[in-house]
C-alpha cells in the first residue's frame, strides 16, 4: 500500500466519524448521513482501488485513471465553491432583511 | 419642515450623533437615526432623545448601506416626502437642511447632491482620491457631481425606488449616486462648507477607493 492510499483511508474514516457525530448532534438528517457516509466510501474505495475508475476514464478518453480522479475531484470542487457563494449570498441577504425588519419594529414608528 | 426625513446611519459615534441628531430635529418633521449595531455606547446615548428623533437599532453591524436603507424604509413608513441623509460624524452641517431642500424646490429637482467646497482641511490624498472618482463616475454614468463620495443629500421620497443600492457597505451610497445619473432624473448640487476632523475619519482608506473603482467598471458593464 503506498502512502496516498493510506492517507485517503485515514482522511474518509475520518470524514465518517465527524459525518456520525453531526448526524447524532442532529445537525444532519437521516438522508444526508447516509449521502455524505455514501460519498466518503466511495473516496475510499476509489484511493484503494484508482483502477476501479478504469472503465470510466476509458469511456471519456482519458489513459489515465488518476487524471479522471484529478478532473472529477475539481468539478466537485468548484460546484461545491459555486453552492457554498450561493447560499452564503442568500443568508447573507436574509440576515440583512431579519435584522432590519427587528429594528422596524423596534422602532414603533407612530 | 414638514414632510422632511433626515436619516442618520451611525456605526461608533456616541460622541457626535447626539449633537449631529439634535441639530437635524430642529431642521425636519422626522430625524431617523440608525445605530449600526456600535459597541461604544451609540446606541445608549441615543435612547433618551425626545420626538422628532427616532433610533432604530441594527442588533449587528451591517454596513452603512444597509443602514441607510433601513432609514430610509422607516423614512417612508412615517410618511415623508423628502429624505435627506447625511453622517453622524458631525461632517455635514445640519443648518443646511433647509437650504438644500430650498435649492431642490425652487429648482424643482428630484436629487441633491452636497458638494464639499475645496479646501485644505482634506489631506490631499482623499482630495485625489475624490477627484478620480468622480471623474470615473462622470465618463462611465454621466454623473455630473464633484463629489460622489458625500453622503449628505436629499432625494424625493417618490424617486427613492429609481436609485436603491444593493451594497450594504459604504459603496451603497455610491451605487445610490450612479443610479442618479443613470436613471434620468432631475438632479443638482449645493455646496457645503468641508468639515474634516481626522479624529472622525475612519474606515475609509485608499484600499477603499480602489475596490470602489473597480466595482464602478463592474456595475456598469455587467449589471
Amino acid at each position: 500500500m503506498v502512502g496516498i492510499q493510506l492517507i485517503c483511508i485515514i482522511i474518509g474514516l475520518a470524514a465518517i466519524h465527524l459525518t456520525h457525530l453531526y448526524y447524532k448532534r442532529f445537525y444532519f438528517s437521516k438522508r444526508e448521513l447516509f449521502f455524505w457516509v455514501g460519498l466518503w466510501c466511495i473516496f475510499i474505495v476509489v484511493g484503494l482501488f484508482p483502477q476501479s475508475v478504469l472503465p470510466v476514464s476509458g469511456y471519456l478518453g482519458l489513459t489515465r485513471p488518476m487524471d479522471f480522479i484529478m478532473i472529477l475531484a475539481f468539478v466537485v470542487l468548484f460546484s461545491l465553491a459555486f453552492h457554498n457563494y450561493v447560499l452564503g449570498r442568500k443568508q447573507e441577504r436574509d440576515f440583512e432583511r431579519l435584522v432590519r425588519e427587528i429594528a422596524l419594529r423596534d422602532a414603533n414608528l407612530k | 419642515m414638514k414632510g422632511i426625513a433626515v436619516v442618520i446611519p451611525a456605526y461608533n459615534e456616541s460622541a457626535r450623533v447626539v449633537a449631529v441628531a439634535l441639530g437635524a430635529a430642529r431642521h425636519a418633521e422626522f430625524v431617523i437615526v440608525v445605530d449600526d449595531g456600535s459597541r461604544d455606547g451609540t446606541w445608549k446615548a441615543l435612547a433618551d432623545l425626545p420626538r422628532p428623533v427616532y433610533v432604530l437599532r441594527h442588533r449587528v453591524n451591517m454596513g452603512k448601506g444597509a443602514a441607510l436603507m433601513t432609514g430610509c424604509a422607516a423614512a417612508l413608513r412615517l410618511g415623508a416626502e423628502i429624505l435627506v441623509t447625511m453622517d453622524a460624524d458631525g461632517q455635514h452641517p445640519p443648518e443646511y437642511i433647509p437650504r438644500i431642500i430650498r435649492h431642490m424646490r425652487e429648482k424643482n429637482l428630484d436629487f441633491v447632491f452636497t458638494e464639499r467646497m475645496a479646501g485644505n482641511q482634506m489631506p490631499f490624498v482623499r482630495r485625489a482620491g475624490n477627484y478620480v472618482i468622480n471623474k470615473t463616475a462622470l465618463h462611465l454614468f454621466g454623473l455630473r457631481t464633484n463629489d460622489v463620495w458625500c453622503g449628505f443629500r436629499a432625494v424625493r421620497a417618490s424617486c427613492l425606488p429609481r436609485v436603491m443600492w444593493r451594497a450594504r457597505d459604504y459603496s451603497g451610497e455610491v451605487q445610490m449616486a450612479l443610479a442618479v445619473g443613470r436613471s434620468g432624473m432631475s438632479y443638482g448640487s449645493y455646496p457645503i462648507p468641508t468639515i474634516y476632523d481626522a479624529g472622525a475619519a475612519k474606515g475609509v482608506h485608499i484600499l477603499h477607493g480602489l475596490k470602489l473603482l473597480a466595482q464602478m467598471a463592474v456595475w456598469r458593464f455587467f449589471s
